[in-house]
């Protein structure tokens, strides 16, 4: 096979699959540096908007395919955010006001992801779910192939980037939750509804897990598994990790970058016909030792 | 399997005898990682990796037909090894990356030995299997062993553990380390020594277990060694209390017992009400919601911390002063 359309097909690969991680590392990123929780949940709320989505998407309520594949976005959005929303109530809410350190934070979300993992085997049962029907028209760009669909996604998630942008920077709600992540007590006394806001940023970090979730679910041929959010939470540990945590821009290039590692890792040792799993070594390697060496990230930015 | 066989143990008993090997072995776990998380603060995540290390190790070893002493050796030296790889440029940071990093590690564990045919057979997606019977003993006898050799190991090590931590300094600068690492370091003690050498003997136990398993159950799988059995053990130490030696054991008590039972009810509930998936998942919702409740309401666990007064001190001193009699009795006190 010619190299330069290999690599295009990395490339192109690693920018789509890219956009699907960053959604969800913006969210977890978000999560870390506004309540100092490392969610551990926000894989399996990944997970649990995949399998929404896809049931929905499946049961073509819609004749239309566009329509329905909107529908069942929102759908999943939606859902995994009312979700979301509810252990914040149920879990995070008491620790907090009780002061909990970190580390308990997290093994509570540790929890809330063996639960919810639970939930959707309950449910759905352990066995894959793919698409019924395909996405159709293949794209050829300089040799690389690459369905249309993921096109769309990738200006999609840039539209959304966009929008969040605005969101954090010129609203109210925004502003109020930079105020949270710098100090709550102090955000509290000027006057800042503080829970309101966690609501709305756990809206916003469940609802773009379970989008990103649905989309992944409707557009791969590899489908979704219960066990698929634990592999992926590591690997957006590490992109949150990698472009500095709590840094939301960092965790979007960090998002590509551990992805380009990822797929290039894969396809080199495909090449070598060497297990490609071992790709995900090198991306835990990669975790580690950005970790042990500057666990500030490579964007620098609060720790 | 020997079902046809005559059995003469009563099936109860039998039932019994492998659910109490499974709760023997998990309580290994709980009381390695209670020394580390528990008494010295190391949040290690990756506990089921170094299990792993053991039972591959042992397993490995059997099949090549050498001796499983040397494996369980073996599993010990790589477990030490890998434990000081990783903590001791891990020792300085946070917590919460000390235990992302011990969780990645343990994933890259489980990755080699899910891929490898040099450690985990021809198959290594399925995992070793066919691991001989315990001294060519017949399937009940090597329950009836397996039983009560893992019950005198959880003995042991209970013991020695609480000796160690209860009455040898070296417990309680655990504990100090714990508590305040900077007052430690002012009274002139090396934290990150300390906290090596707790998360080595740490994991030393933890690879034990994994060859114990080897032995006792007859195989490793891959699967077997999913984090997500690390956070039962997390759940087990956070339930009877940390830094409670008994409280853990007692914790490995009621979650591999509801796990078991879980197990058992299988055989009771009819399938179309609840399929065999739907249980495994049940049990993981449980102990999921028990992880949060306890979190909540009871972030010290069931069994709280002993304090160590003054007395017990100068109890221990007496103790040793009283030559091999009065060191028995240390070992019994605690």
């Amino acid at each position: 096979m010619d190299i330069g359309i290999l690599i295009t097909q990395w490339l192109l690969t690693s920018i789509v699959r890219g956009s699907l991680y960053a959604l969800i590392a913006v969210g977890l990123t978000l999560v870390f540096r506004i309540l100092k929780l490392a969610n551990f949940s926000h894989g399996e709320l990944f997970v649990f908007g995949a399998y929404i989505g896809i049931v929905f998407f499946n049961s073509f309520w819609i004749d239309n395919v566009i329509l329905n594949a909107i529908i069942s976005y929102f759908l999943a959005f939606g859902a995994t955010a009312a979700l979301a929303v509810f252990f914040d109530f149920a879990a995070y809410k008491p620790l907090r006001n009780r002061d909990a350190n970190p580390l308990m934070l997290m093994i509570a979300s540790l929890g809330i992801s063996i639960i919810i993992r639970g939930i959707v085997q309950f449910i759905w049962g352990p066995r894959v779910q793919k698409y019924a029907k395909p996405p159709q028209e293949i794209v050829d760009i300089g040799g690389a192939l690459i369905y249309s669909s993921e096109i769309v996604v990738v200006f999609a998630v840039i539209a959304i980037f966009i929008g969040l942008y605005f969101l954090l920077t010129k609203t109210k709600i925004g502003t109020a939750l930079r105020a949270i992540s710098d100090s709550k007590d102090l955000a509290e006394i000027s006057g800042i509804n503080t829970e309101q806001s966690i609501i709305f940023l756990w809206v916003i970090a469940g609802g773009f897990a379970g989008l990103s979730g649905a989309v992944f679910a409707t557009i791969s041929p590899a489908g979704i598994i219960p066990e698929s959010g634990f592999q992926l939470l590591l690997f957006i540990f590490a992109a949150v990790i990698f472009g500095s945590i709590g840094n939301i821009y960092g965790a979007i290039i960090g998002a590509f970058i551990i992805i380009l590692v990822d797929t290039i890792s894969a396809g080199i040792f495909s090449l070598l016909s060497i297990s490609a799993e071992y790709s995900k070594i090198i991306v835990f390697v990669v975790l580690i030792l950005v970790l042990l060496f500057k666990p500030q990230g490579i964007f620098g930015g609060k720790s | 399997m020997e079902v046809s066989r005559k059995m003469a143990l009563h099936p109860i008993i039998f039932l019994l005898l492998g659910i109490g090997s499974f709760i023997l072995i998990y309580a290994i776990l709980a009381l390695s990682l209670n020394l580390q998380q528990g008494y010295t603060g190391l949040p290690n995540f990756g506990l089921i990796g170094f299990y792993g290390i053991g039972a591959y190790a042992t397993a490995s070893i059997i099949v090549q037909g050498i001796n499983p002493i040397i494996g369980i050796i073996l599993g010990m030296l790589i477990a030490t090894v890998f434990g000081i790889a990783i903590t001791l440029p891990a020792i300085r940071i946070r917590e919460i990356y000390f235990a992302i990093i011990t969780i990645a590690a343990a994933e890259i564990i489980r990755i080699i030995f899910r891929n490898e045919k040099a450690i985990g057979g021809e198959y290594p997606q399925l995992g070793i299997f066919n691991i001989p019977l315990l001294f060519g003993l017949d399937y009940e006898m090597h329950k009836i062993i397996s039983f009560l050799l893992l019950l005198l190991v959880v003995v042991c090590i209970y013991l020695i553990l609480q000796f160690i931590i209860y009455s040898m300094p070296f417990g309680r600068v655990l504990k100090a380390i714990r508590e305040d690492e900077d007052a430690v370091k002012a009274l002139g003690k090396d934290p990150v020594r300390y906290k090596l050498i707790a998360f080595t003997i740490g994991a030393i136990i933890a690879s034990f277990a994994g060859s114990m398993w080897v032995l006792t159950q007859r195989g490793i799988t891959p699967d077997g060694i999913m984090p997500l059995w690390t956070f039962m053990i997390w759940i087990m130490v956070l339930l009877g209390g940390m830094g409670n030696n008994k409280g853990v054991i007692m914790g490995a008590i009621l979650i591999t017992g509801i796990q078991q039972i879980m197990q058992e009810l299988k055989f009771y509930i009819p399938t179309e009400v609840l399929d065999s998936n739907q249980i495994i998942s049940l049990t993981w919702t449980i102990i999921g919601i028990l992880i949060v409740l306890v979190i909540i309401f009871l972030p010290r666990g069931v069994l709280k911390e002993r304090k160590v007064k003054g007395s017990d001190i100068e109890k221990t001193i007496r103790n040793v002063n009283r030559g091999i009699k009065g060191w028995i009795r240390l070992l019994l006190r605690n």
